[in-house]
């Protein structure tokens, strides 16, 4: 079991190492930490109710041309969030979910804090050993301009022992994105995100969740990078 | 430190209400964690079948076993053998449209008279050992499914109820009559989609 499971961690850390190499070459980038809580309620019915709380902060802002980490590397807040999902199955492996967020932004950065509207269909299915999940999400962004968003995501979750994720197990997911934005004060841009996380079935209704997301944004017009070490505790009651 | 306590012991005590439903835990193990007993039928008559094969430990409720699982012919093999090493049954995954007309017929009939709509995910031929002579007979019967009919029909399906859905572990017989069900956990997807 050992054997097994270091050997899927080489895997990740070479992936690692990768993403960490590519990302040194690039410029206009930005590191964050970005840990989020959120517990999920479900009953006999159709209907579940998810409420999420997050915090974001950068921790790295290369400065170009200047290998100064000491002024690099600093804590600066970007938000905190509250956010709120309704959601209903539908058909044999749906869930449709409309959604709210709020940024509590001003405190931070000076910046409107925004509120943003979302709707999402997902589509979750086990294929032998491992969950895929699609989801396909459309949010309104109301800041000081308003925003659109379309976008997708393809994650699959491998378990990292036997055949599927019990309570104090690992497990590894791996996603890509693509993200779609325009508005009336913006050209439209296109951005991709990819992650991979650690996650760790605590209790049957509880996973914790360590990884790296890359995101590489507007990379029709100024493209930017950005890494976010996420880290989540999901709940489900 | 108190108040982090009350809520793990919260989040625990609602994870053993879930554990209700079947709670099934397989454990991925070498070979060499086996019992003795079934790692002589596996050197005898397992060995030279294929050369993949997972080994694991499996709780269910109380009862504790052991599998062996491999493919064949593109056909997938699961044998359960007891704590003490003996076999206990052979179980083999096939496609629905694999079964004999005749059962699949009645195990459609069944879905649809008791839910408003199913999607049959999994379905599993078992052999099991106290209907064979002898270890070696039961693995045969199960290696030749098409002239050797099972002795019980394993389904997984997702199933519609008064507007919700199911996942349910359901037997029937050899001539495809229903035995029991029990509800399988749902997976869960929320932490992969919000």
């Amino acid at each position: 079991m050992i054997i097994l499971f270091s050997k899927k961690f080489r895997f990740l850390f070479f992936f690692l190492i990768l993403l960490f190499g590519k990302l040194s070459a690039q410029e206009n980038f930005n590191g964050f930490i970005n840990p989020a809580i959120s517990v999920s309620i479900k009953n006999e019915t159709p209907w579940s109710y998810t409420f999420g709380i997050a915090r974001r902060d950068i921790v790295f802002t290369d400065i170009e041309n200047k290998r100064n980490f000491s002024e690099e590397v600093k804590f600066e807040g970007q938000f905190l969030e509250l956010n709120h999902f309704t959601s209903r199955k539908v058909g044999f492996y749906g869930k449709v979910s409309a959604g709210i967020r709020y940024r509590f932004i001003e405190t931070f950065t000076g910046k409107q804090n925004e509120t943003r509207f979302i709707e999402q269909y997902a589509y979750g299915k086990k294929l032998n050993r491992f969950k895929i999940a699609h989801r396909l999400r459309l949010a309104q962004r109301f800041r000081e301009k308003t925003t659109f968003r379309t976008r997708y995501r393809f994650s699959v979750e491998f378990p990292l022992n036997g055949d599927n994720v019990d309570a104090k197990e690992f497990l590894l997911v791996t996603s890509a994105e693509g993200v779609w934005e325009f508005g009336k004060d913006e050209l439209p841009n296109f951005g991709v995100r990819y992650s991979n996380y650690i996650g760790y079935k605590i209790f049957d209704n509880a996973v914790i969740n360590l990884g790296l997301e890359y995101r590489y944004r507007n990379f029709t017009q100024n493209p930017y990078t950005q890494l976010f070490l996420i880290s989540a505790l999901k709940v489900s009651l | 430190m108190k108040k982090l306590f009350f809520i793990l012991l919260i989040l625990n005590s609602l994870s053993t209400i879930a554990q209700q439903k079947k709670s099934e835990k397989e454990e991925r193990i070498s070979k060499d964690e086996m019992p003795e007993k079934a790692i002589q039928f596996f050197n005898e008559v397992l060995f030279e079948e294929t050369n993949t094969y997972r080994f694991y430990f499996e709780t269910d409720g109380k009862r504790k076993s052991y599998e062996t699982k491999f493919k064949k012919n593109k056909v997938g093999y699961s044998i359960e053998f007891g704590e003490d090493g003996n076999l206990q049954d052979v179980e083999v995954t096939v496609p629905l449209k694999k079964l004999n007309a005749e059962v699949k017929k009645r195990i459609e009939k069944f879905f649809n008279e008791q839910y408003s709509g199913f999607r049959i995910e999994k379905v599993q031929l078992q052999y099991l050992h106290q209907q064979s002579k002898n270890a070696q007979e039961t693995y045969s019967r199960a290696s030749n499914i098409f002239q050797n009919k099972p002795d019980n029909y394993e389904i997984v399906a997702k199933v519609k109820i008064d507007g919700n859905r199911k996942h349910l572990e359901v037997l029937f017989d050899a001539s495809g009559n229903f035995i029991k069900k029990r509800e399988i956990a749902e997976n869960s997807y929320d932490y992969l989609i919000f």
